[in-house]
Order: C-alpha cells, then structure tokens, then sequence
C-alpha cells in the first residue's frame, strides 16, 4: 500500500489523535502503578502502534519501549501493527464507535489492520486501564439497546413455543427391532427412558446451562513454562528446534503437569481444564492472545462472557501473551513469508479465511487402534519400526520418537488420574460413590496403556484419548469417528456376560450414563476466543462430531445397538457439542432408522444433521479412494467426510467468500467495500466490456480461480508453518500410515491426505448470474451498467430494477432447470479448480459448500447484489436456496438433490426449517420428515438439516431469552444455542424460509 | 390467443388456477393438486372465488405493488387508477393484458392459464419420488374439475400411466353415465361434497338443486363396494349454514342410511377475504363476522363428537 504523503497543515483530526496518544503517554509515564502494567515476566514489553489514513492527512504512532511512551509524527519502519483509515474522516467515527460498530467500520473497509494482531491486543489492554470505565458504559448501552430492539421483534408473537417444545419429548414413538445390527434392544428407540431417570446426567445439564464459562491459564502457563525452561528457537542443550521432538516434549511435559480432575459424580475421569464444568481453554500459539485487549471487559461482554480472574488476567498479560506474541501462527506467518499476499487478504476479512491460524483438528484418528492395542502396542510397533526399518532418515527417526514421547505423556497423565481416583475413594464416604471411583482406579491402572476389553474400559480410554488430542491440536472440530462401530463390539461382549433381564436392564442403564459422561464432558470446555469470533463463529463450541448409523466398510448396514443408544443420548441431553450426524444409506439403512434419526432431530429442533451415503461416498470416491474406506467415513469439523483413522482431512483449512470474487468482476478487480484494487484486471462494465453472458461469465471465472490460488498458496503456507513449528505427534500415531511412512500428519505420513475449503455464497452468486444473464443478455431489459448503477447505489431510486428481478427471474431452488444449471456450472467450475491443485502434503484439495456463520459476517462486507440482495444483508446459510426461491420445499429439495456430488465433495451445510401443523399428529409430523428425506436422497441430495422451530418462538426467544435457555437451532453445520448467539444470526435464522408439515 | 370474459368456457379445454406442489392436506401423503377454474354452483360462501367463473381474470396484489405507474401508462381504456376501489376498474377493462406485460413487479397477473396435457405431467411428474415414497399423488380440485370431462379423462389416463395415485375433489353435480365411463376408470379417490340434505335450502345457497349431486353419490357410492376406488363423503361447516344441528343431523342420518362410515369435515376459514379484493368483487359474506373468523374450535370438537358417536369415521384435514 503506498500511502501519500502530502505535506500540508496539521488538519484537526491529526491534532486530536496526537492529543490522544499523548494524553495516554503521559499517563502512563507518570504512574508508576501503569508503568508496571508494561513490564512482562521477561522484562518490557515493547510495541509500535501506528494510525494512519489512505489519505495522508493523518499519521501518528505511539511508540511503547522500555517502560516508556513516546509520540511520533512518522511512523517508523519497524512499526508491529498499523490501524489504516481508508479517509481521515472515519477515525472520528472510530472514536465514537461502541464495540459493534467497530466491527461494523471494519467490515466497511473503513478500518484495516497490518501487522502483529495481538500485539495491538497488547496496546488495547493498556487503554482499557486507562477507559475501562467508558468502555463498561458503552457495552451496557449496547446490550441495552440490543435489548430495546429485541422486545419490538417479540411484540404480539404467539408464545406457546414455549411449552410446546418441552412437550415435543413427551410423546416419544416406540421402535421396532428390524435392523441386523441391532441385538439386544427391543425397543431400540429406548422411549421408556427420559433424562428423569439419569439423576447424574440431569444434574451435569442443569449445571451446563446455569454456570458461566471460566477461563483456564493451565495450558497456555504449562506449555509456556516448558519452553521458558527449555528454550524455544535453540533448546538448553543447544540443539535447533526439531519441530516433532519439542513438541513432543512439551506435550509430554504438560500431560505430566495437567491437573489431574474427577468431577464430582462423574463416571469418567479427566477434564479439560481444572474446572470441569465450564472450562475454556487456552491456546495461546493460535486464538488465545487475539484476546489480550479483552481481557479486562470479556466477563463483561455481550456475547459468551468469560468469568476471569485476575490472577488469570495477570498471568495472560505478564506471561503467557508476552511469551507467545511473536510465536502465534498468524505472526509466524507474517515473519516468515514476507509481503504475502494471501496474509494481507486474510487480515482484510473479505475474501479468505485462513483456518489453519485456528487449529487443523478437523482430521478423525483411530480410537479404534487405540482400543485394540493401547498405548503400549502402538509404541510396540513404533519400536519395530525404528528397530526394524534401516532405511529411515533422522527426521523419520525423530518423528518416531516423538510419537513415543507424546504417548508417554499420555500414560502419564492417566496414572495421575488413577492415583487421583484412588485418594478420592479413600475419602469418600458414601459407599456406592466410593464403589464407582474404584472401579473408575482399576479401570485407569489398565487404560489407555493396554487393550479395552470392556465398554467401560473403551469410554474412558477414548475421552481421555480424544480431551489430550484436543489440547495437542488446538481443538478445533475434533472426532469421535463412527462411535457406534468402534463401541458395539464392547458393548455386545459385556452384554454376552449377563444372564437375566434385570442384568442386562441394568446395564443398559449404566450404558446411557456412561455415554452421558463422555457427552458432558466434551461440553464441558470451550476455546477462548475474542469477540471477533461472536461475529464469524458466534455460539459455535469445538464441535467434537460423532456420527452413527451408514454402512460397514464392506457395504452392510452398520446400524446397532449403539447407533440407537447414541441417538437417545442426543436426545435427552440436546446438546450443541457434540455434534452428532446420521449416515443414511438408501435400500439398505432401514426406514426405522431414519424415522427415530428424524424424530430425535424433531425432539431436539435441531440435531443430528442427516447425510446421504449415496452422494458423500460417489464424492469421495471419485478421487479414487479404496471403496472400503470411503465407506467408512464419518463427519468432521462442522459436517466435513472424513476417512476414519487413515486420513490427514484438515477438512475446514479455508472459509472463502465466494461473492467476493463476483463483486471484482463487477469492478475490474477491486473489492467495493474493501476499496482494494486486488484481482487481475478482468474488464468495465460501463465500457461495454462484456458483449455477452460468456464474456462475464470469463471475469467472473478469472476472479474466482485468482482468489482460489491465493488461498491455495496461504494454505500451502500456512502448512509448512505447521511443519516447522506443529507437529502433532500423538495425532500422527493414531493415523493410518504414519508410523509406516515413519512420517506425521502434517508432512504427508497419513494413508490420505487432503485439505479441505467451503465456499460461502453458492445461492447468492448463483441468482446473481441468473439476473445478469436473463434480464441483461438473455431478454435485454436493462443493461448491465444500469443493473449496476442500481445496485451499487443499494437498489435505492431503482425500485423497478429490483421489482424486476424478484418477479422476472427464477431462482435457485426454484425447480428453473436454467437456475440449476447455473449453480451445477459454478460449483463445477470450483471443484475442477481444487482437484487440481496438490497442497503441502502432497494431497489435493476437496470443495465444500457450508459456511458455519461467514455467511452474515461475509455479508456485512458485501455491497448489494444484482441477486436484489441489499448490502450488508447476510447470504443464504450453506448452499441454501434463498428464502424466497420456491414457496414449495419439494423443489428446494430436488434442486439441491441434482447438484453433482463430485463437486461437493467437502460436504454441504443445507438447511431447512420445518414447524409442525397443528392439524398433524406427532407421528404423522415424523413420517413426513422421514418422507421428505428418504425422496431426497434417493433423489441424489447429499445433506440435510432440519431446524424445527417457528418464526414467532424465535422472534419470543430473541425478546424474553429467559424462556429459552436451552433453545438450539442449526446454524450451517454446527448447532447453537439462539439465545446466545449474536444478532445478525438470530435474524438471518429467523428470515429462513419455513414450511409447516 | 383470444380471450373472451363472458362467454363460458367451451372447448373443453379447462384453465388451470394454480399448481399447489407439496400438498398434505389434500388426501393421503405428499401430494399436487391442480385447481381448475370455474364451477357449476353458486355457493354463498365460496372460498375460493377465483375458480368461479371459468373464463380467466385479472388479479391485482397490493402488496406487491411498487407504485411505479407502468400499467395506468400501458392502459389505453383508462380503466386503472389508485383511485379506483380495486385498482382497476373491472367494468372497463378489455382484458387487453397489456398492463400485466407492463408491471416489472407481477402486481397484475392473469388467473386462469390454459395448459397442454404434457404441460401439466411435465410440471408434476418430476414430484413423483416424493408421491411413491409418500403414498401420496395427485388431487384434481377446483372449481369443479368435472365440468371439462374429456380433458379430464385424458389427464387421469395420462397419470395412471405414469403410476401415480389419484384424487379428485367433485361438487357431485356432474352427468353420471359420462362420468363413469369417462373418469372413473382412472380415480383412486373421490371426495365428494355433501354440503345439505334439504333440496330447497341447496338452492338457496348453492343455487341449484342437490337432487342430482346425492343420486351421483349413492351411485357411486354402490360401484365402490367393488373396491377399485373409495369415495368418501365431505362437508364444509360454514357458520350458521351448513353447521346448523339440523343440517348436520340430517347429513348423519343420510350417511347412515347409506351405510357410510367414514366421511370428512372442513373448517371455515376466512383467507378467501383477500382474493375477493385482488379480484374485484364483492363477497355476498363480507359483512357476516362468523365467516370471516377461523372457525370455533368448541364447536368443531362437538361436531365431530357427533359423527363419531354415530360410528362415522372422521378424516380431518
């Protein structure tokens, strides 16, 4: 960016920033007590901040070194971190600004950022010392008017939503025992059993939603004090950095450190945090110091508070953040790629979301491995490899080792976890409590070291397993996998052992109870996030998947016993996390299945999402994957497929606006909010440019496969980040091919590899082109430069346009053959893009079409469409039709039914929201659904989702939250909780199309 | 094509009102049901009164409505202003349709589209996965679909070809011999409405007499005991016409006779209040409050406790 410099009078807003900063200098330089807020456990902590604007009437920066503050009027070379106002003008709007509409300037283009993010974090908590009071204020008056607007939406709605969702479980239909697969259950819908009859489980639900979310410095110190002691770049021995060994290491380091937790009635052992009911985590190499400037107003915040101490607040600030400032992946990225273009797109938030600065959890290990051999038989064969294999290089050697280590670690926080459970049932009192804590010891002293041999043993092998991935990985949309195949071999074993009925009842019972625990305790954590996340991602947990029912690797049905006790858990508990997708294959899953699939996600209003084996395993399969492993693929991340224990999938690596590329070809490559010349030059509308369709359609075409490669290129970036700096060693031992290839999960090792991007905007583009193509070309009712003129002024003067479009062009999902074409052309055009294109483990990329909530927040920064779309409006969520397509689900259904599913072959978010008439019987409400769904995927549909709510319940919840703790809707992929989640979300759910069945 | 407003429509060639895909109160499972313009009766109460006549209409939608004028420009009779009671003045209007080509926001449009045998199939078939794995199909409804038999004929044969189950929803007024040799061949379902039992009061709220619609039903009624179609009798309750105790006893007492024991009842609803201003009518029952409410559940539930008490079946929709 080259900004100008003209020299001219200092103009007033120059004068006021100046004012400003050096009111904040003075400050600080004159109070000792803030002067030590500057100071670090490693000494000072220096930053340069610069404020400058595109048009060179204002450049300041305030310069924080050793202790002091100082004032300059040029902003230096070394500066960490500019805030960039595209004209002087906004910085007055920034000033005024509350939390919201900062975001909403950023969103504008009217503020951008360049540089070390969290090290602006650093400067934003110094001036929350200083204006925390005025911050308060401006929090509460935003949350008050939030408040304000929200009981006009909820005037004079009918409120029987309140009581009627609650007496949705009360009718539940009995089962039939039709499926092979099922051995034991009679009833496999389980309807005799409600939450009432699990005490514990009500208990630990009870306190989910009653208790507030606190904030855990344990990771981040842990992994901080070892590289503090051990030396980060060169280690205390001297040695260079070796990616696998020190992370190794350092993970060993933690899992022997960890407080070992045994939350009080809990049937499992081992927590996340030390808090094990609501505990968040903190990752302080990727998310946790983009929190830095929030530390002092997230408990306070209107969106997902935080309760943090200040200790907490302390060691954040004075250790962890200074520590890791200049490690986090978005820096390294920064640091190491100089001048990368795919690092200015992310940190414009526009166009490309690079994930991998998040996490790259969205990869399924193999509990089974696991169960079968424990940790010992796995380290057994990583011994035979390094003792057997000559050929194998040092690096092969260290990635081997380090795999050993991070097991190690493993048992070693097992063993402190069995020590635990042994003084605590040394000093318990009551004797069925003191009876289950033992078991849990015995069970501890043999898993996860050695092989499972009951369902017990397996549960508490996995959720250990599955909480220390989390940790190594960043937990971002971390697996169980196919939790019913992996489990109903334990399950059919303990039930063998028992005689009579009341036995087995009893079992049962415990089954449910166990299961519970493991539920619960994935719930029980969240990641910090800062308040930008409320706006992408708003209410979305780490989205741990489990995912029931398909078929076997050889092609059987795969439904049992567990499918069904897993699907009642989903049920009773009705969580958001974890998230729980059903497999249905057409011809061979029984109809019995799918009803009870249908009824849960009736009872639940919104979860389990519902796939089609059909279309996911022709996706997958078309890259010629074996046959037996694609058929044993299980969703990942939000609803990604991913190969079970033998594929690295990093399934949600880039979140892509796809209409961003649509708005350059309108502007010859510049971004209109963004007020950025960034695409190729691909022609004038108002030039004529374009004489036909095609010529557009070619723009549009070069615009898109231009973002597409930058995305490729950060990723491929991005992975060789993860290379240098994060291994996952223990992932990699429980992965397909990496102990064989000596080689981890982010290097290739993996028995498959790829990485995974989603396109947000399919519909968007989609009934955009259909605009330009019929009423510009097609039937020339208005030329291209009066359509644009129209929507670049917002449609506003231009109601005949707009009228025009909504009543003279068919949209996609509307049944229009032409429509459907279009969008089987778009989403081909991507996807022969991805396949093509080899990331850094040597795997391709795959497409996907959901958008978890970039599809308001890339809203907001999307000017008007030809679509009729009005700026800032969110697009349609996934690959959903837009509301107004079709006042007929039939033709929303088939249409989303005959994309092609090669080019969707990273899965689709496709939601629709149901409510049930009045005039229906429960059961006939749940034949309908499993009607509509069956004649969807035999249509070819690849994903379904059901929100099951009325607009007036939503529009009530969002005006008196007080009555809807607990109501959850499906956003694109993950669910959440409405109430929780941030407005723009709450309206786009509410302004979905809804059909009454 | 030419149009012409008043004379009844004589080539048997029905127009089509609408077609509702996604239907799940009109009959068994997921179902399509393509409403025929024009009627035989003249019931007071009429809900639907776009299906009237049988000629096409022009329709004007308020809300739709941008205000921008291109169809009081595109009219040559004068006849639209935003002062006129319906917007366009019906009493001048050609139907030229010249207005509707104008509007950019389809604020006027035309009701009542003539539609090719292999039209219609081709609009539904594509539905067809959702009807089998349903049981559903489709349902002709009108208006009074009877009254173009021989196109009628020619869809069903063309449905039943295709293997899709069939409904038609019949005022009963219609000739029997054509009907049955014509139609029935083809039809799964016949719902078939009993709106009185009295003759005198039939005319004087449907206009003509009912002699004619209980004979066809009783007819029918004996060819269905062979069991290749169901007929099931159904009744509007309209406020304080059709509900009266008396009426309804004596469509009891005419269901027992015949030893009918499932049979159907609909609520009055007032949503054909609205059509009456897109139009441009006025309805005869406007002003009467009883018929322009939902209808009183009390007194549904007390209906239909007296059908069950007389070992009759409800369907309810």
């Amino acid at each position: 960016m080259v900004i100008k410099k003209t020299k001219q009078k200092e103009n007033h807003i120059s004068k006021s920033v100046g004012m400003f900063l050096n009111f904040f200098a003075k400050k600080f330089n004159n109070d000792p007590s803030l002067q030590d807020q500057l100071k670090s456990k490693f000494g000072w902590i220096n930053a340069t901040i610069g404020y400058i604007s595109d048009d060179g009437m204002v450049e300041k920066a305030i310069i924080i070194k050793d202790g002091i503050l100082s004032v300059e009027d040029q902003i230096p070379e070394n500066c960490d971190f500019k805030v960039i106002f595209a004209d002087h003008n906004y910085i007055l709007d920034a000033i005024s600004a509350g939390f919201e509409n900062t975001f909403h300037l950023i969103f504008n283009g009217a503020i951008r950022f360049e540089g070390n993010v969290c090290l602006y974090g650093f400067w934003e908590y110094l001036g929350s010392l200083v204006l925390g009071e005025q911050q308060q204020k401006d929090i509460e008056a935003e949350i008050e008017e939030h408040k304000k607007l929200n009981r006009e939406i909820g005037k004079n709605v009918d409120i029987s939503g309140r009581q009627a969702r609650k007496e949705r479980k009360m009718q539940r239909l009995h089962g039939k025992k039709v499926d092979l697969g099922v051995k034991y259950l009679d009833d496999p819908y389980l309807s005799k059993y409600s939450l009432e009859d699990f005490p514990r489980l009500k208990k630990f639900r009870e306190d989910f939603f009653k208790t507030k979310l606190v904030v855990s410095p344990e990771y981040g110190k842990l992994i901080t004090d070892f590289f503090v002691d051990d030396g980060y770049d060169v280690n205390k021995e001297g040695l260079p950095w070796n990616s696998s060994l020190d992370r190794a290491r350092c993970f060993q380091y933690l899992m022997k450190n960890k407080r070992p937790v045994i939350r009080k009635n809990d049937l499992l052992a081992g927590s996340y945090t030390p808090d094990p009911i609501r505990g968040m985590v903190c990752h302080p190499q990727s998310v946790a110091p983009y929190l830095w400037g929030e530390l002092k107003s997230c408990d306070k915040r209107e969106l997902f508070p935080y309760e943090i101490s200040e200790d907490t607040i302390e060691t954040f600030h004075k250790y962890i953040f200074p520590f890791w400032v200049k490690k986090t992946i978005e820096h390294t990225w920064n640091i190491e790629f100089d001048d990368s273009l795919p690092l200015k797109i992310h940190q414009r938030y526009f166009a490309i979301f690079y994930w991998k600065i998040v996490s790259i959890m969205e990869i399924t290990p193999s509990y089974e491995t696991l169960l079968i051999k424990g940790l010992n038989g796995i380290r057994d064969e990583i011994n035979l490899k390094l003792e057997k294999d000559p050929d194998i290089d040092d690096q092969q050697k260290s990635t081997l080792k380090a795999m050993k280590i991070a097991l190690n670690g493993v048992a070693e926080y097992s063993h402190n976890l069995a020590l635990l459970a042994l003084e605590l049932s040394q000093r318990e009192d009551d004797l069925k409590r003191k009876k289950e804590i033992i078991k849990m010891h015995n069970i501890l002293l043999k898993v996860p070291n050695q092989p499972a041999d009951s369902l017990e043993e397996a549960i508490q092998s996995i959720i250990i397993m599955h909480i220390v991935l989390g940790l190594e990985n960043f937990d971002d949309g971390p697996s169980f996998g196919r939790l019913d195949q992996i489990l109903q071999p334990y399950f059919e074993r303990d039930m063998q052992k028992l005689k009579t009925e009341e036995e087995k009842e009893n079992y049962l019972h415990h089954v449910i109870e166990l299961l519970g625990c493991l539920f619960m305790k994935e719930a029980s954590h969240e990641i910090i996030q800062p308040d930008f996340s409320n706006y992408q991602n708003s209410g979305s947990p780490p989205n741990a998947t489990i995912t029931v029912g398909g078929v076997t690797p050889n092609g059987k049905d795969a439904v049992n016993d567990m499918s069904y006790i897993l699907l009642k858990l989903t049920e009773i508990l009705a969580l958001n996390n974890p998230n729980v997708h059903a497999r249905y294959k057409t011809g061979i899953n029984s109809r019995e299945f799918l009803k009870r699939v249908c009824e849960v996600n009736f009872i639940t209003g919104s979860t389990p999402a519902i796939h089609g084996d059909d279309a996911i395993i022709t996706a997958l399969a078309s890259h010629g994957w074996s046959l037996e492993d694609v058929r044993d693929w299980n969703a990942t991340g939000c609803v990604e497929p991913s190969l079970m224990g033998k594929h690295s999938s990093a399934t949600s690596s880039l979140e892509i606006n796809l209409v961003a590329p649509l708005e350059m070809a309108f502007n010859n490559g510049g971004h209109p909010r963004m007020n950025w010349n960034v695409g190729p030059k691909t022609g004038v509308i108002e030039d004529n440019d374009f004489t036909s369709f095609e010529d557009f359609w070619h723009a549009f075409k070069t615009q898109v496969e231009f973002l597409l490669e930058q995305s490729v290129i950060g990723n491929n970036q991005l992975g060789l980040i993860y290379q240098k700096h994060l291994a996952a060693p223990l992932l990699s031992s429980l992965i397909e091919g990496c102990i064989k290839n000596a080689s981890g999960v982010n290097f290739g090792g993996a028995k498959y590899n790829s990485s995974g991007a989603t396109m947000i905007g399919l519909t968007d583009v989609v009934d955009s082109l259909m605009v330009i193509k019929k009423l510009v070309y097609d039937n020339k009712i208005v030329s291209f430069t009066e359509l644009k003129r129209a929507f670049d002024n917002n449609f506003i003067g231009y109601d005949k346009i707009l009228a025009l479009i909504k009543s003279k062009v068919s949209k996609f999902g509307s049944g229009d053959e032409e429509a459907l074409a279009m969008a089987n052309r778009v989403t081909k055009m991507v996807s022969t893009y991805y396949r093509n294109k080899e990331n850094h483990r040597g795997g391709n990329y795959r497409t996907g079409w959901w958008s978890m909530a970039n599809h308001t927040f890339y809203g907001r920064v999307t000017a008007a469409l030809p679509s009729g779309r009005r700026g800032g409006e969110p697009f349609t969520p996934g690959l959903t039709p837009h509301p107004s397509a079709s006042t007929n689900l039939l033709d929303n259904l088939l249409d989303v039914a005959e994309l092609d599913p090669k080019t969707l072959d990273n899965n689709i978010a496709f939601n629709v929201r149901i409510t049930p008439s009045q005039k229906n019987s429960y059961e006939d409400t749940i034949t309908h659904m499993v009607d509509y769904v069956t004649t969807f995927f035999e249509s070819g549909g690849m994903q379904v989702q059901f929100n099951v709510v009325n607009t007036d319940t939503l529009k009530d919840a969002m005006a008196n939250p007080e009555f809807y703790p607990d109501l959850m809707v499906r956003i694109s992929g993950y669910c959440a909780f409405f109430t929780k989640i941030q407005r723009d979300l709450q309206l786009e759910v509410i302004r979905r199309c809804e059909y009454e069945i | 094509m030419k149009y012409n407003n008043n004379s009844f429509n004589e080539f048997n060639k029905p127009l089509v009102i609408d077609i509702k895909v996604n239907s799940l109160d009109d009959g068994p499972g997921i179902r399509t049901v393509i409403f025929f313009k024009g009627c035989n009766l003249d019931c007071i109460w009429c809900q639907n009164p776009e299906s009237k006549s049988s000629a096409i209409e022009l329709l004007y939608e308020r809300d739709k409505c941008i205000g921008c004028n291109s169809c009081i420009d595109s009219c040559t009779l004068n006849a639209i202003s935003p002062e006129n009671e319906f917007f366009v003045d019906r009493t001048k209007c050609k139907l030229c349709l010249e207005c509707v080509k104008a509007c950019p926001s389809t604020a006027l449009s035309i009701i009542g589209k003539e539609m090719m045998i292999n039209d219609i199939i081709h609009k539904i078939i594509k539905y067809k996965p959702f009807y089998d794995i349903s049981g559903g199909g489709v349902t002709l409804s009108g208006g009074e679909p009877t009254l173009s038999l021989e196109f009628i004929s020619k869809l069903l044969k063309k449905l039943k070809s295709e293997g899709i189950y069939t409904l038609i929803e019949t005022n009963g007024l219609f000739d029997f011999r054509r009907f049955k040799s014509l139609i029935l061949p083809f039809l799964d379902v016949i719902y078939m409405d009993i709106k009185f039992i009295n003759q005198e009061v039939h005319k004087k709220y449907c206009g003509v007499s009912n002699k004619v619609i209980l004979e066809n039903f009783s007819k029918l009624l004996d060819l269905s005991s062979c069991g290749k179609f169901t007929i099931i009798p159904r009744t509007p309750l309209i406020p304080n016409i059709t509900d009266t105790d008396e009426n309804i006893q004596s469509i009891i007492q005419f269901l027992k006779k015949n030893e009918v024991h499932t049979a159907s009842i609909l609520k009055n609803n007032p949503l054909w209040l609205e059509k009456c201003d897109k139009l441009g009518i006025s309805h005869p029952l406007q002003n009467d409050h009883s018929v322009c409410e939902f209808y009183n559940p009390d007194k549904y539930k007390k209906i239909k406790a007296i059908f069950q008490a007389s070992n009759i079946d409800l369907i309810e929709f």
